[in-house]
């Protein structure tokens, strides 16, 4: 026994509508398109370019001094993986636990989770200067007879982040196969031979849905441990220090529910203008919109949690170390940036609880983009605040982004707005296969399915 | 739907005596220990079955508050059961109040004010402040409750209105009952147990502690309803797949209570900041703990992950039944592992005929109070709209699976 | 190789009751097409799980023993004590041999799932009809016992929309 019966409430009655309706959206582009398209490829090639900059003046032309050596890089790896966590709780947790709003949502999803994990794993190379020795973070003999330090938080990192990075493409891939496949069987001439190519030239048999079947559910129970582990690591990054403010045994489920809350903004941004333009409100309802602002309520509450037990704790401990960095925090160099967190973070999102706030575009919109701001506060308040105020007095100093971070970062967004945009036109952006399931096979005189 | 289902004639003479011998026993094992002077045995075994039931209690409702927020449609006639658990609560909470008449043996901070923390840890501020979340945390709770109960009172009435406001009130308390549980757990697990070690601090620690209750109310519900599954007031509407749900669900809660003992202990582990790593070394290094904490390691965590993975236990109710008993037990020496330490410094653990018989006591108390409440409620929840519509499904499910097709909208690629 | 007979069928149950109706007269299914994953449809063809979930066992076995074993090698091999920590510390290989379970474990799927679908494949077979992604289903049956003629007709009486003959 799964969900409520026939959650959609869709009027389409056959797979051929939900067909039109999917394969409209990758019609030809229009000029609007293009000139998006074109602004975010130039955003791309500027903070490229930064890029190359750095590499050939040197790390100088960053921010990063003593004592803050981890700066917007970081906040900004940080970032990008934690939006990337909720498109995997959408496709694959939900998946496992028959959430039916989820389906019409989750391709678009997942592929969001690719293109900010590839994004962030640029991160720690931009981060790294010297970019052509990243290799020595891969474990191989080698004639230096030097193996990376397996106890390393930044080698867990390595591992986690290449095994996310593969395992949610190749998901997102495999999902897509019989949708790739439903589109070559609509399509004629070149475009024909391109998804014929890129489905593998899937049939739809009984042998290979069976197989898919089962390797699909186990991709999603692989998925599942993944998402919580990944931003573990990346908490743990920051946890396995003894920085006030930074060694504290919260950080790890306090990280992995603060990236789902940030990815569930970004789902939410990113689908409400979608939905508008592809005129996928008959696929995409408001029903699955109101629920993930509603699972944004449940996770700021978790965030909100996490900062009350911080203070608390940093209070409590008597530690005095501890106690300074969470009031300098509040009222300090960093205080705006602090403020606007708790503001975006925890009290934003409360709003989601009034239902005519929930079920209006705008306010949906504008509050997920308050909290995507304020989760990337968040990341600032954490990282360059601790380390702008450790131990030392002496030792305190702070930091302020150059334009070439700042660059790369507009550079960044760029990208994952160029990566989405062509997604959306040129792949399926929405699991057809499975809003055909979710509707149920077509029998002789019933079209619409669920009520017996 | 107007049957009675009133679930008399649960517990014959058997079950009550054997449940009353052991409030006897605890109670004979309390006062001997009392009065034979050991009173630091007898508070500390008090301190770990409260801590332990309240967990194990509070769960099991907030389960129900869970399943009511996200319209969960797989448990639904083991709601009951699960909300069975606000019954011992009162008691328990009265047992919270009597606590205070033995903190001053087990809890250091009434000897001696540790520096700095006197403001929070004085038994004048802590004791009603934890009455008072621990009480609205009960008040919420036995809402709820009556308000499930009463909806099935409307249902056989065959008002359908009150079945709906009923409704309303449940998936209304639910949220409040789960913010009342994260924070209210939280600090009864700062202020009962961390506080036992005053000069050790862990932000995770109440959060551990309420996904460990969590897990411990999963598994109580478990074992209700491999033990009351054969029942007629359950007509045989808990069936295989009911006990594979919770099997998957005892698996998941598993999972995140592990992931959150590993987090505390390599954050721990990693920073060897001596303030912190006294607490684990004591705990997971040194004799006579070392073998409690891989016991607990073994049995809470290691045994039920790599026995759920099998499809075939979680179907089966005794199976599954078992492990449930299991990792209560697990998780009762867990509870235990995070207090004696602290409070007791002789040799050998203190698992004796003191702590067997104050076991037993305070479970007979759970019992008793829970078979109270059992034997003057109806088992199937008939005034919960999302039962009716699971238990409509499966008809209709049954019917059309006569014509080799199913009712039911394919479940994804699954 | 046999001749074949390829029924298109818009509706489930015809679908359904052709496959029993096939099965009855001794006829020998080659292939169902489908546009969506249906239950019904593989119990009804005979289709035994899937032993992808082997591979998945076998990779996540490789996985941990592989990482773990790697990490405690290296440990031993280089002997570099830090921050005071055991070689080879047993506490931080929980997280390497975790990630390596899930990637390998996760691989070993994914390519046992391509190699028992026959994927890739750059050719589709030439009674393959477009409309299978879409929403036909699709029966292909030799004529093992019957004849064509008896299997075309068959066929039509269960209500598919068209029948063709397909040769190997």
């Amino acid at each position: 026994m799964s969900g409520k019966p026939n959650q959609l409430q869709t009027e389409i009655l056959t797979y051929a509508q939900v067909q039109d309706l999917v394969l409209g959206a990758m019609g030809r582009p229009g000029r609007l398109y293009w000139a998006m398209v074109g602004f975010c490829l130039l955003g791309l090639l500027y903070g490229a370019s930064c890029w190359a900059y750095q590499i050939l003046t040197g790390m100088g032309v960053a921010g990063i001094m003593h004592p803050v050596m981890w700066g917007i890089y970081l906040v900004n790896f940080v970032f990008w993986v934690g939006i990337a966590h909720s498109g995997t709780l959408i496709s694959a947790i939900l998946y496992l636990l028959r959430a039916r709003w989820r389906t019409s949502i989750a391709r678009a999803a997942e592929a969001m989770t690719v293109f900010a994990v590839m994004i962030a794993g640029l991160f720690p190379f931009i981060h790294l200067g010297r970019v052509w020795i990243f290799y020595w973070i891969v474990p191989y003999p080698n004639q230096r007879d030097l193996w990376p330090n397996f106890q390393s938080p930044l080698v867990f990192d390595f591992l986690a982040i290449s095994t996310y990075l593969t395992v949610s493409s190749m998901f997102w891939y495999s999902g897509m196969l019989p949708d790739l496949a439903s589109v070559r069987d609509r399509s004629t001439g070149v475009r024909k031979k391109i998804y014929g190519l890129l489905s593998l030239g899937w049939q739809g048999t009984h042998q290979q849905w069976n197989h898919y079947g089962t390797a699909y559910l186990l991709f999603a129970a692989f998925a599942t441990p993944l998402v919580i582990s990944v931003h573990s690591v990346v908490s743990w990054d920051f946890a396995l220090s003894i920085v006030p403010g930074w060694h504290s045994t919260i950080f790890a489920p306090y990280f992995v529910a603060g990236a789902i809350h940030s990815g569930l903004a970004m789902v939410l941004t990113l689908l409400i203008p979608l939905r508008r333009i592809f005129r996928f409100e008959a696929l995409i309802t408001l029903h699955t919109l109101e629920s993930i602002a509603k699972t944004i309520v449940l996770t700021g509450l978790i965030v909100g949690y996490s900062y009350g037990v911080e203070y608390f704790m940093a209070w409590y401990s008597g530690n005095m170390f501890e106690w300074d960095t969470f009031i300098w925090r509040a009222v300090g160099n960093y205080a705006p940036q602090f403020w606007i967190m708790v503001i975006c973070n925890v009290l934003a999102p409360l709003l989601y609880l009034l239902r005519p706030i929930r079920r209006s575009l705008g306010w949906l919109f504008g509050i997920a983009i308050l909290v995507n701001i304020g989760m990337w506060y968040e990341r600032f308040v954490i990282i360059v605040g601790s380390m702008a105020h450790e131990f030392v007095p002496y030792a305190w100093g702070l930091y302020s982004p150059s334009w070439v971070e700042l660059s790369i970062m507009g550079g960044s967004f760029c990208m994952f707005f160029f990566l989405f945009l062509l997604f959306s036109k040129f792949l399926p952006t929405v699991s057809a296969s499975e809003m055909k399931e979710a509707l149920g096979p077509p029998l002789r005189g019933r079209l619409l399915r669920g009520e017996p | 739907m107007a049957e009675r289902l009133q679930g008399a004639g649960i517990g014959g003479w058997g079950l009550r005596s054997l449940l009353w011998a052991g409030v006897l026993a605890g109670c004979l094992s309390f006062g001997w220990a009392i009065l034979s002077g050991d009173l630091l045995r007898a508070w500390q075994a008090y301190l770990v079955n409260l801590v332990f039931w309240l967990g194990v209690c509070t769960g099991s409702v907030t389960l129900v508050a869970i399943m009511n927020m996200t319209n969960a449609s797989w448990g639904r006639p083991l709601k009951r059961l699960a909300e069975a658990g606000v019954a011992p609560l009162p008691v328990l909470w009265m047992m919270l109040l009597g606590l205070y008449l033995g903190h001053q043996e087990i809890y250091p901070w009434a000897r001696e004010v540790p520096h700095g923390k006197g403001l929070w840890l004085s038994a004048g501020f802590l004791f009603p402040r934890d009455a008072l979340v621990l009480g609205a945390l009960v008040a919420v709770a036995a809402a709820m409750v009556y308000n499930s109960v009463k909806a099935d009172r409307e249902a056989m009435e065959g008002s359908e209105q009150g079945v709906q406001t009923r409704w309303r009130a449940q998936v209304s308390l639910s949220p409040v009952l789960g913010i009342l549980y994260g924070i209210g757990m939280t600090i009864l697990a700062w202020d009962l147990v961390m506080s036992l070690d005053p000069h050790w601090v862990s932000t995770l620690f109440g959060a551990y502690y309420f996904m460990g209750s969590l897990y411990t109310g999963i598994a109580w519900v478990s074992l209700l309803a491999a033990l009351l599954h054969g029942r007629e007031e359950f007509q045989g509407r808990v069936g295989a797949s009911q006990f594979h749900d919770l099997g998957k669900l005892i698996l998941a809660f598993c999972l995140v209570t592990g992931d959150f003992f590993y987090s505390q202990f390599l954050v721990i582990w990693y920073g060897n900041i001596p303030e912190e790593t006294k607490y684990v070394i004591l705990r997971v290094r040194t004799a006579p703990w070392n073998t409690l904490a891989w016991s607990v390691l073994v049995a809470s965590f290691g045994i039920p992950f790599l026995a759920l993975l099998s499809r075939k236990l979680k179907k089966n109710p005794r199976m599954l039944g078992a492990l449930a008993c299991l990792v209560l037990l697990g998780m009762w020496l867990e509870r235990v592992l995070l207090v004696a330490p602290s409070v007791w410094s002789a040799g050998e653990l203190p698992l004796g005929f003191t702590e067997l018989g104050i076991g037993l006591g305070f479970l007979g108390l759970v019992g008793l109070l829970l078979l109270r409440f059992l034997s003057r409620v109806p088992w199937l929840p008939t005034g919960d709209p999302l039962y009716q519509k699971s238990w409509q499904m499966g008809i209709a499910q049954e019917a059309l699976a006569g014509q080799g097709l199913s009712s039911q909208p394919g479940g994804g690629h699954g | 190789m046999s001749p074949k007979v390829l029924g298109v069928f818009v509706y489930l149950e015809d679908l359904l009751g052709a496959i029993s109706l096939v099965r009855d007269r001794g006829g020998r299914i080659h292939t169902v097409y489908s546009p969506i994953h249906c239950e019904e449809l593989l119990k009804a063809v005979g289709s035994r799980p899937s032993p992808v979930r082997f591979a998945t066992l076998l990779g996540g076995i490789a996985g941990l023993l592989g990482g773990v074993g790697l990490a405690i090698y290296t440990f031993l091999q280089w002997g570099f004590v830090t921050s005071g920590k055991p070689t080879p510390p047993a506490v931080p290989l929980v997280v390497v041999g975790f990630e390596m379970t899930i990637l390998l474990g996760f691989l070993s799927t994914l390519v046992s799932m391509w190699i028992l679908c026959r994927m890739p494949r750059l050719r589709l077979p030439d009674h393959y009809e477009p409309g299978f992604s879409q929403d036909r289903f699709g029966l292909l049956v030799s004529c093992a016992s019957m004849g064509m003629e008896d299997l075309t007709s068959l066929l039509r009486q269960a209500g598919a929309e068209d029948v063709r003959r397909v040769s190997g």
